[in-house]
């Protein structure tokens, strides 16, 4: 089989105030800014729309230090015409179809626990836990804590996993 | 500040057959799996189901370039199941994670491979466009079976590459 596609190059997140958001993920989570568009004449079609035209705001961030060419960026877009829609229910379950969590890797679990907890636009939805994953050849553990961000997307923050045991 | 975060690790997919999505994931869009757990037990407390243990099958995908790659996190869950009935956003607008793009070597030898195919829905067949920087984009956008809006960009020095 041939691999076609080289790797995944953004994930999008809509939100109703792009400027709010660049600054949450700067702030919050240490992101910044590597591109940014205001386009009032955005093909509609290609963003799933009937009309020509979209008019929207974005910015592309990633990880300081990441390298452009190969990390995968969020793209935070604000629909200004047709407006982003609000969330109208409760935020997604993990196990509602669709694309459903962003997963994060950091240095040190424990200080980005503190820094995200203390912030008060984010819910945390679960504190620090040991998670054991069984694999056919060896056993991992890591570490995990997860928490809704100011827009309600569900987040999972972990740091490298540890090889406890290898199976024989 | 701190920049305590190193990269974004995986985006997740929430599936109702892990065997279906992987047909499509790998047959049509190229990716490979680079490993699999399947009725994994956990604890769900990190994935918002407090108190209670989980059951998934789970495999994690991406293309050709995996050094530090962000990977797919394509789930099933088997308890409690995948629920199916709303699907995903069905507006690209909807507030949250809302589509995916991926850097490709050829949108047109994809895009022919999914019009032999019933379960997608073209948004926007392949069209050549300047590129923001240096070049043009061959970018193709669709559903995919599970309803998910996905992008496929290929770049390209001249416009008639």
């Amino acid at each position: 089989m041939t691999l076609m596609t080289q790797q995944l190059l953004h994930v999008c997140i809509a939100v109703p105030d792009l400027n709010a958001a660049v600054q949450s993920y700067r702030d919050l989570l240490g992101f910044k800014s590597v591109f940014e568009t205001e386009n009032g004449t955005a093909d509609g079609a290609l963003l799933g729309f009937d009309t020509d035209v979209v008019n929207i705001k974005a910015q592309h961030v990633m990880t300081v230090g990441a390298s452009p060419r190969h990390a995968t960026a969020i793209n935070l877009v604000e629909f200004v015409e047709p407006k982003t829609k609000s969330a109208d229910s409760a935020p997604r379950a993990m196990n509602d179809t669709g694309l459903t969590r962003l997963a994060l890797l950091v240095g040190d679990l424990d200080l980005a626990f503190e820094r995200i907890a203390a912030n008060r636009s984010v819910e945390i939805i679960s504190t620090t836990r040991e998670i054991v994953i069984h694999e056919a050849e060896s056993t991992h553990t890591s570490r995990w804590f997860s928490f809704l961000d100011p827009f309600g997307v569900f987040i999972t923050v972990t740091e490298a996993p540890r090889n406890d045991e290898r199976k024989e | 500040m701190d920049r305590y975060i190193k990269r974004l690790f995986h985006v997740c997919i929430t599936v109702p057959d892990i065997e279906r999505a992987l047909d499509f994931y790998q047959d049509v869009l190229g990716l490979q799996s680079i490993g699999s757990l399947r009725d994994e037990r956990t604890d769900g407390a990190v994935l918002g189901f407090p108190g209670q243990d989980i059951v998934i099958h789970a495999d994690h995908l991406c293309g050709t370039q995996t050094d530090n790659a962000t990977v797919i996190d394509l789930v099933e869950f088997v308890e409690p199941k995948t629920v199916a009935d709303d699907g995903p956003y069905d507006q690209t607008n909807h507030v949250g994670i809302t589509r995916m793009a991926f850097d490709v070597d050829d949108t047109d030898a994809i895009y022919a491979k999914l019009g032999q195919r019933d379960d997608v829905d073209i948004l926007a067949a392949p069209a050549t466009v300047k590129a923001p920087t240096d070049g043009y984009l061959r970018i193709l956008t669709f559903k995919d079976p599970h309803g998910i809006v996905l992008e496929l960009i290929e770049r390209r020095g001249a416009p008639s590459d």
